[in-house]
């Protein structure tokens, strides 16, 4: 069994759950899940050792998380008890400061609703489009009528959530004002505190990814990125009232994901569940732990995490130095250096000049307050490009860790 | 126990490819029992991964047998055996200045070809005696009083003494070692004389290091002997002396008429050069032997290293198998876009693939040729000639006068099926026909006219798929003739990429630049910034392809579970990056070079 016996002295701890279900699997979809209907006694197998193993941390961590998301997959699978005793099991120190669940609208019931109202913060719904077509080339589960039926009933439940809708942009074959309209409509609708609009990622291996191959009117960038024409999102979003704040994520005032952002600024977080990751801090170093993309495995495991499931990996101190600029870079806050500082004594400015002044130079990148490296509306277009430069240049650094967050 | 110099026999064998040399020295060492029952195989002296692959000689290859005369008598002989393709004739030139008979082998149903005559010419102009030898007899096909009246006639030389042999089944061959006894002379010179031996090869030993194959013409050599090398003036002492079975062996000394090996602790790997005269520091000869001639490379490329950072291992690689191969010529060169490599003269193409390949086989080393090119003539205006094999030579084309290319007399033998489809070929290749033969019902024998240069470009695969592999080719070279010469020039957003400008023939360069420009747009990632890639004679641009800018680089969605992976996937393409090679401002990757200059079609 892994030894994480150190959590009893971590605090800010951030939890994640994987629920790896969903009614049909999706043409794009690169997430760890499996089909199923419902109800389904495979998932609620997998349900008890989920449990377990949110009671194993609970006890050793002692104090409330920090945020919770339960994401998936499609959490909306879970029924209506299994839900209470979720959250049950996750609160059992206390509430965290923000709780959100995904969900797909098809899947939107107001017995769930009833549930989850006192106890999630935020709900966090896969729309993805409204448009027929677009679903359709996305091989999404669900269509725009189903899809409307399940915004319909959550209407009725709109204030006792925070809600995000996720859409997803630069569809192959779509127009440039189709997710424009689709904002349109959801915002009259329900008037969300929050939007991810994802440009389509097109991983090898998906079904997707070979029909667009095969076809061949697309190019596939070695981002999974379609060359396609679309609206500047960010502009438009600004009149109801949204700033954008990371690359896919849009906001109205006061209402940004704090779980997300905790990624972002790689804080600690516990992942649980078939293919979760976690980003642990020890007081020696750093280490990546992994759940196996099994739930067959999953599931028959009597015992909680074993080193049958999951991987430990140690993260060095460059290897977290640039997970720190994969993630923070995306935000339009910046990478925070303070935060570098703190864990590994060095000053970031004086270790990537070159860099900074090329990107400077080209206005794709800014020091803000001589505390935030960030990058511009232009520099955000282009961040694997700099953040390439940036790795090159610091691979001649050998850092180490200070201890302690 | 002194040897007596009259039981020496030095003798090469020599032939056209494939008329089985290497065959018939299978059954002379069979015969002397110089290897065990059951490590025989078949063309063992064909020792090269690369020589068993493609059932050719490419190293002549130098072994000593006893053998006993019906008499009784006891003799040593020395035999050669050497390649045939015309690629390696410079192999056979060596052996033969080490012989002083030759038996010239001609397959009894093929008869005389191109290389029968090279070959015998010299040996002829080294004096040796030339026993003609009327291999496979035993074929069907098998025509022994045509290839008589071709000794005859075609040859010079007496069709009543021919050996009638079959290599193969081992038929006249006792007879042959007979003969070789009787017609072929013992060598001349003293073992008491002055040492004086030539270096005719040398090899490598990853064990033992510099091993010299010499011949002994006059004196002695004795393990513990300081040896000087004539030429480079340095000294070593021997530390072991042997002769060629299938492998080496020791023996105590060599002596005038051996031939054998010299191992000294050689350092320094130029102060071997093939051709150069051994003789002792403390009595030595009074003058160097003649040594070799010079050699004139066919074709010219130059060679890279892939990871720029090898170019030492690629330096020391290229000395160590030119101590195997003294064709090899080459010098340093330097591309911007490759970094440091050599310019590299080959007697062929199969040459050049041979040099390729051993490079990657027996060093490890992932090298890179840029595009083959041949050896051009120009006449300036100010009257003064100069040859030019290097596109980055080429001078400013007000200044050129006149140029020729070198010309080939090709020779393809195919089934008639396929002779429209290759006229259609060697049309498009600038040839002219100058004969039409047949053979047979079924096969005809082209004669062809063309410019080597043509050759080198996408010919033989070409011929190949036309001839769906029936057809074969074979050339010789017929000396310069006028063309029309220009240099071809590929630019990225305006730079000239060096490792890719080529010398072509005017008509040839549109189509030739629209090919590269449209491979590397495939092979050069989308940047920051709009791409031009322009084919272009001096000036003027005469083909182009845009890359588009991307419109993003960035991955749309990131959270905790996936940072392993973006963060695995970003190092990779950082390694990528490191590996590019900057042209002007644009990012190229080393496998755009790789798929231009190996000339991969996609469809
Ligand atoms: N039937 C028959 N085949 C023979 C005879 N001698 C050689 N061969 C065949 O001819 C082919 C060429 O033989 P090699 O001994 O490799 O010819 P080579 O002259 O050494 O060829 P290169 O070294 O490439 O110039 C092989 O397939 C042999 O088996 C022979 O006497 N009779
Ligand atoms: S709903 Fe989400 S997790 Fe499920 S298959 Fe579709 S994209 Fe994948
Ligand atoms: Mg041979």
């Amino acid at each position: 069994m892994i030894d994480l016996s150190f959590l009893k002295d971590s605090k800010d701890l951030s939890l994640y759950i994987h629920i790896p279900y969903c009614t049909k699997k999706c043409d794009y979809c690169d997430f760890y899940s499996i089909a199923c209907t419902e109800p389904n006694e495979q998932l609620d197998r997998f349900f008890i050792n989920l449990i377990n193993e949110i009671q194993y941390i609970t006890k050793l961590y002692r104090k409330p998380f920090i945020t919770v998301y339960i994401g998936g997959g499609n959490p909306g699978l879970l029924t209506p008890s299994q839900l209470d005793h979720l959250t049950s099991a996750i609160f059992f120190h206390g509430r965290p400061q923000e709780c959100s669940i995904e969900m797909n609208p098809e899947s939107i019931t107001a017995e769930r609703l009833r549930i989850l109202k006192n106890r999630v913060s935020r709900l966090s719904i896969g729309v993805q489009s409204l448009k027929e077509e677009n679903l359709k080339m996305l091989g999404r589960n669900s269509s725009r009528e189903a899809t409307l039926n399940g915004l319909h009933i959550l209407d009725s439940f709109r204030d006792s959530f925070d809600l995000n809708i996720d859409l997803i942009n630069n569809v192959p074959g779509q127009l440039p004002s189709d997710t424009l309209e689709d904002i349109d409509l959801i915002e009259q609708l329900l008037s969300p505190d929050h939007l991810s609009v994802y440009d389509l990622i097109v991983e090898e291996g998906t079904p997707l990814y070979s029909s667009i191959l095969k076809d061949q009117s697309f190019e596939i960038d070695s981002n999974g990125n379609l060359d396609i024409e679309t609206a500047d999102i960010s502009n438009f979003l600004k009149k109801y009232g949204y700033s954008k704040y990371e690359v896919s994520s849009y906001a109205k005032i006061g209402k940004q994901c704090v779980h997300n952002k905790h990624y972002w600024e790689m804080r600690p977080y516990i992942g649980i569940g078939p293919s979760a990751a976690s980003t642990l801090f020890h007081p020696t170093g750093v280490i990546r732990m992994k759940c196996k993309n099994n739930v067959q495995s999953y599931s028959e495991n009597r015992e909680t995490f074993t080193n049958t499931l999951y991987t430990v990996e140690e993260v060095s101190a460059n290897e977290l130095l640039e997970e720190i600029f994969i993630m923070g870079i995306r935000t339009v806050k910046g990478v925070d250096l303070s935060y570098i500082e703190r864990l590994f004594s060095c000053n970031m400015v004086s270790l990537i000049p070159d860099t900074l002044k090329r990107y400077k130079k080209q206005t794709d990148l800014e020091v803000v307050d001589d505390r935030f490296i960030c990058a511009t509306d232009t520099g955000m277009l282009k961040l694997n490009t700099i953040l390439i430069d940036m790795f090159i240049e610091l691979e001649s650094i050998e850092l180490s860790f200070l201890g302690g967050t | 126990m002194s040897k007596d110099i009259s039981k020496i026999r030095n003798f090469c064998i020599i032939a056209h490819i494939d008329h089985g040399k290497s065959t018939l020295a299978d059954r002379f060492i069979e015969r002397a029992k110089i290897v065990e029952a059951r490590k025989i195989q078949t063309q063992m002296l064909d020792s090269m991964d690369i020589e068993r692959e493609r059932g050719i000689t490419i190293k002549s290859q130098a072994v000593t047998i006893p053998y006993t005369g019906l008499d009784g008598q006891v003799f040593e002989l020395n035999l050669v055996d050497t390649p045939g393709h015309v690629d390696f004739s410079y192999e056979v030139s060596r052996a033969i200045s080490s012989c002083e008979g030759a038996l010239l082998l001609i397959d009894a149903s093929q008869g005389v070809e191109a290389q029968t005559l090279a070959n015998m010419y010299m040996a002829l102009e080294f004096n040796l005696e030339v026993i003609p030898v009327i291999n496979k007899i035993d074929l069907p096909s098998a025509d022994i009083e045509m290839v008589k009246r071709q000794i005859d006639h075609d040859l010079g030389l007496d069709p009543d003494i021919a050996a009638l042999v079959s290599a193969k089944t081992g038929v006249g061959v006792d007879d042959l070692l007979e003969m070789i006894t009787e017609y072929i002379p013992h060598p001349k010179g003293k073992r008491e004389n002055p040492l004086q031996a030539l270096i005719f090869d040398s090899h490598y030993d990853a064990y033992r290091g510099v091993v010299i194959h010499i011949r002994v013409f006059e004196g002695t050599l004795r393990k513990g002997d300081e040896i000087l090398l004539l030429h480079s003036n340095a000294t070593y002492i021997v530390e072991e002396i042997g002769f060629f079975q299938m492998g080496l062996v020791q023996t105590p000394d060599l002596s005038a008429g051996d031939v054998g090996y010299i191992i000294a602790g050689i350092k320094v790997i130029s102060d071997i050069r093939v051709g150069d005269t051994v003789t002792e520091t403390k009595n030595p000869c009074k003058a160097p032997l003649s040594g070799f001639k010079d050699v004139k490379p066919v074709v010219y490329s130059s060679i890279y290293p892939i990871d720029s950072n090898d170019y030492e291992e690629l330096q020391t690689a290229i000395d160590k198998l030119r101590l195997n191969d003294a064709s090899l010529v080459y010098e340093k060169d330097s591309s911007a876009a490759l970094g440091f490599g050599f310019r590299c003269g080959f007697l062929g193409l199969l040459h050049l693939e041979v040099v390729q390949e051993r490079i990657e086989r027996e060093f490890g080393l992932s090298i890179i040729f840029t595009s083959p090119s041949v050896q051009y003539n120009l006449l300036l205006k100010t009257g003064e000639k100069i040859e030019i094999d290097n596109p980055l030579e080429f001078p400013d084309p007000m200044k050129i006068e006149e140029s020729e290319e070198p010309y080939i007399q090709a020779q393809l033998i195919t089934p008639t099926d396929y002779m429209g489809n290759i006229i259609s070929l060697c049309i498009e290749k600038r040839g002219v026909q100058v004969a039409m033969n047949y053979i047979d019902e079924r096969r005809v024998e082209l004669i062809y006219e063309m410019p080597l240069a043509e050759v080198l470009f996408d010919f033989y695969d070409r011929l190949k798929s036309v001839s769906r592999g029936y057809a074969s080719f074979d050339y010789d070279l017929l000396g310069h003739r006028k063309t029309d010469l220009v240099r071809l020039d590929i630019m990225v957003n305006s730079s000239i990429v060096d490792a890719l400008s080529q010398l072509v023939f005017r008509d040839n360069a549109v189509y030739r630049a629209r090919q590269i420009c449209k491979k590397l747009r495939g092979e050069i990632p989308k940047q920051q910034f709009k791409i031009a890639i322009q084919g272009s004679i001096g000036n003027t641009i005469i083909s182009r392809e845009t890359i588009s800018a991307y419109r993003k680089d960035v991955t749309a969605k990131c959270y905790g579970g996936d940072i392993s992976r973006k963060r695995k996937l970003l190092e990779k393409q950082k390694e990528g990056k490191k590996r590019m090679k900057m042209v002007g401002n644009v990012e190229v990757p080393q496998s755009a070079f790789l798929a231009v200059l190996k000339g991969e079609d996609e469809d």
